[in-house]
């Protein structure tokens, strides 16, 4: 009997065995048999689009409306949306697009576009009209003449902040226009003020966005220029993180571990949401998600100065269709009808930003939301002379995401030292620059 | 089959005509075909979907494969680069072997326990191994991950019950001293498929032998050592290879709940070999990790495997050690 025990023991294990290699194994195949499924036309002309973006609960409804809106129009044409906030998009979106499985019609972050373009993972959008867009947005999407993405809002990047949390600190709202010499000071100022659990700011020493802002606000530039170099000025580094080292003793940003676990406009992990900090970085038009959470809570600011103005405006994101789309036609029709059509604009708002194309952008803006006209505000402080915003060079993503976090989180642990954390930047770039 | 086939035609008639002599090759032809035929739908996907991609991955990997350019062959240049200049693999060889080091004897252990515990006749049993299993039906999913996330988040579930009670606790899963333990305590609560193969092997051992020990005098916990652990020390030695094997590939928690973090503390193998491949797009380079990976797994296994005649313990053939 032992003997047999042991005998079909040994069955069970080669089956076991075999079944993880193949579960490892074959996972690719599945996914390219399920790219031949893509093709949804039927024979009678009825096409299902799919299409995929990213961002928070009014912007999920604000599209859905779009969508429902375009298959009343146009009867033959129905969605399949696929929609989520920002964590692990692109993950999912490369994932499908690696598969050829991608949807019809995809939103993607201004910094994608160019290595998207470069891979081959975007079509031409020949049939979608562009005229009444502003020129300096649609280079990003433009290459050698065509246009393979387009922008779908501008937005203007500043601060968020609570007002009545400032107020009872006796913190006195900042202005449009204030400096980072402000911004520190009345960090400096809040000193023992705070509740217990409350901070001043989030963590920010390793932030690529923030120290973006604060390079260019310093008249440094770009943190890698277009041609694909490092560019992080050494004395402006040590100088940004050596002050959050200061507020990390200070208690006047959160612990690490707390920092590391905030979630942007997560109800209950969005550190400003839960009351935890004061300040955010925000852009123009997510102004009303928070708002949203928490109707009349917050006001913008414009992002801190010293010789330079520190924010910019952006296009917000851009449309893209996939070069594998069996309905690229009907896509292109579909992301021409958003772009311009007034009545879409009227249901979408802000929510990616101020329209790009201009006459729709000022038909709209006396039917904006309370919330969507103090993003506009913003805007309007941030265009007189806002930096340039640039997408820099191709092929730098995994910089910013995974190299830039990971000096981020040592920092915010107290693991390195601004040096050693400069340090360390500069060697993960050379893989990068040499790519 | 085969063989009642060939006696047919033995003791059949001696003068055997030729179309007999056919229809028994035939017939000696016969049976494996039929079998071959059953298994073939397990032979196409065995060639297709794991042996093909497989020997084209090992291909890849002298390549700089990037899913959308031409295939260019570099020789060893990517486990060049893997060994000599990647401080990013030599982190996530660490964080690997400290997950599979944490979590598979911990599993073991609890799915043992557990497994004892539930093998004897109360009424209901079957209701209290249902319950114990059912987390590893939903397990390793992405719901699960995300559920773990809020239950030792800093604000979690459960620093809420550690806070009632005056501990304050640490972000457990944005901590990197915590993180990579809250990962491996999620996958040890998933110990049901180790406990349900536990449970089967409990039930082989032979009553007799109990009765035996205890008129001996062996006490419960004697026969546990005694006993229990050497006639189970197969199910061990399966439930430890399969469980080692799982653990190195281990991916959705890490990806889902930590995403690597904090300070890369949870960057296991899987997902800087799924970073590579989706993320940065280099094909070649992910395919030479993957080869990487399977080789140490073998090692591993094969070490196992090597040690298992030091302790596992087969009845049939106890004189096995002196054998050799």
């Amino acid at each position: 009997m032992a003997l047999k025990w042991k005998r079909s023991l040994a069955v069970l294990m080669t089956v076991a065995l075999s079944i993880t290699l193949a579960a490892c194994g074959g996972s690719k195949d599945k996914e390219s048999d399920t790219a031949s499924t893509n093709n949804n036309t039927s024979s009678d002309g009825k096409v299902k689009l799919r299409i995929m973006w990213w961002g928070s609960q009014p912007r999920h409804e604000a599209t859905l409306k779009a969508l429902e809106l375009y298959t009343k129009n146009n009867p033959n044409v129905t969605f399949e949306p696929e929609y989520s906030g920002m964590d692990g998009y692109l993950d999912k979106l490369s994932t499908q697009a690696a598969a050829k499985n991608a949807p019809d019609i995809y939103q993607l972050d201004p910094g994608w576009v160019s290595d998207w373009q470069k891979r081959g993972q975007l079509a031409e959008l020949s049939g979608v009209d562009v005229s009444k867009v502003d020129p300096k947005v649609l280079t990003i999407g433009r290459f050698d003449d065509k246009q393979y993405a387009v922008p779908l809002g501008s937005v203007a990047y500043g601060m968020i902040y609570d007002k009545a949390a400032l107020e009872k600190s006796g913190g006195a709202a900042p202005q449009n226009g204030w400096k980072w010499d402000d911004f520190f000071a009345l960090a400096d100022s809040m000193k023992g003020k705070l509740p217990q659990g409350q901070y001043f700011t989030k963590d920010y020493a390793g932030d690529y966005f923030a120290y973006s802002a604060y390079q260019y606000a310093a008249g440094k530039g770009t943190i890698v220029t277009d041609d694909g170099k490092f560019n992080i000025d050494h004395d402006t580094y040590i100088a940004w993180t050596t002050k959050f080292e200061q507020l990390r003793k200070d208690g006047l940003v959160p612990p690490a571990d707390l920092n590391a676990s905030d979630k942007e406009f997560d109800p209950t992990a969005d550190l400003m949401v839960s009351g935890k900090i004061l300040f955010r970085l925000s852009f123009s038009n997510n102004y009303a998600s928070w708002d949203s959470l928490k109707p009349g809570a917050y006001a913008l600011v414009t992002m801190p100065r010293a010789a330079e103005a520190g924010g910019w405006l952006k296009p917000s994101m851009f449309f893209g269709i996939s070069p594998n789309s069996k309905n690229a036609e009907e896509a292109q029709k579909f992301v021409n009808w958003f772009l311009n059509d007034p009545e879409a604009a009227k249901i979408l708002g802000t929510q990616r930003g101020m329209p790009v194309n201009s006459e729709i952008g000022a038909s709209i803006e006396s039917t904006l939301s309370p919330a969507d006209k103090v993003g506009l505000e913003l805007l309007n402080a941030t265009l007189p002379d806002g930096q340039t915003f640039t997408t820099g060079a191709p092929g730098w993503t995994n910089f910013i995401d995974k190299d830039f976090a990971l000096v981020r989180d040592e920092l915010s642990f107290g693991r390195t030292t601004p040096e050693e954390a400069f340090n360390k930047l500069k060697s993960a770039a050379e893989e990068y620059e040499n790519q | 089959m085969n063989r009642t086939a060939n006696a047919a035609s033995n003791t059949g008639a001696p003068l055997a005509p030729p179309t007999k002599k056919r229809g028994s090759w035939l017939k000696r032809w016969d049976a494996p075909i039929a079998g071959y035929l059953f298994i073939l739908p397990w032979i196409i996907g065995f060639f297709g979907l794991t042996l093909y991609p497989m020997l084209l991955s090992l291909y890849y990997s002298f390549t700089n494969y990037t899913l959308m350019e031409d295939v260019k062959w570099v020789g060893f240049k990517n486990y060049d680069r893997i060994f000599m200049h990647d401080d990013k693999f030599i982190q996530s060889i660490k964080v690997t072997f400290l997950f599979v080091l944490g979590s598979v004897p911990l599993k073991l252990i609890a799915a043992l326990l557990v497994a004892v515990v539930l093998n004897r006749a109360v009424r209901g049993i079957s209701f209290y191994r249902t319950s114990i299993y059912f987390p590893s039906l939903i397990g390793g999913s992405i719901a699960v991950s995300l559920l773990w996330r809020n239950i030792f988040g800093v604000d979690g579930f459960f620093n809420k019950m550690l806070a009632s009670i005056g501990i304050d606790a640490p972000g457990w899963i944005t901590n990197p001293h915590t993180a990579l333990w809250s990962l491996i305590m999620l996958s040890v609560w998933q110990f049901g498929s180790s406990m349900v193969i536990f449970l089967a092997g409990l039930k082989q051992i032979p009553a007799d032998l109990y009765e035996a020990s205890s008129v001996d005098g062996a006490n419960k916990v004697t026969q546990f050592w005694k006993v229990t652990l050497p006639m189970l020390s197969p199910t061990i030695y399966f439930n430890l290879i399969m469980g080692v094997i799982n653990a190195f590939q281990m991916f959705t928690s890490a990806y889902v709940i930590t995403n690597g973090g904090p300070m890369n503390s949870t960057y296991v193998y899987a997902l800087y070999l799924y970073e590579r491949a989706f993320g940065r797009y280099q094909l070649g380079y992910a395919s030479a990790l993957a080869w990487i990976m399977l080789i140490m797994i073998v090692i591993v296994a094969a070490l196992i495997a090597w040690s298992s005649k030091y302790w596992v313990f087969y009845e049939a053939d106890t004189g096995r050690g002196k054998r050799k």
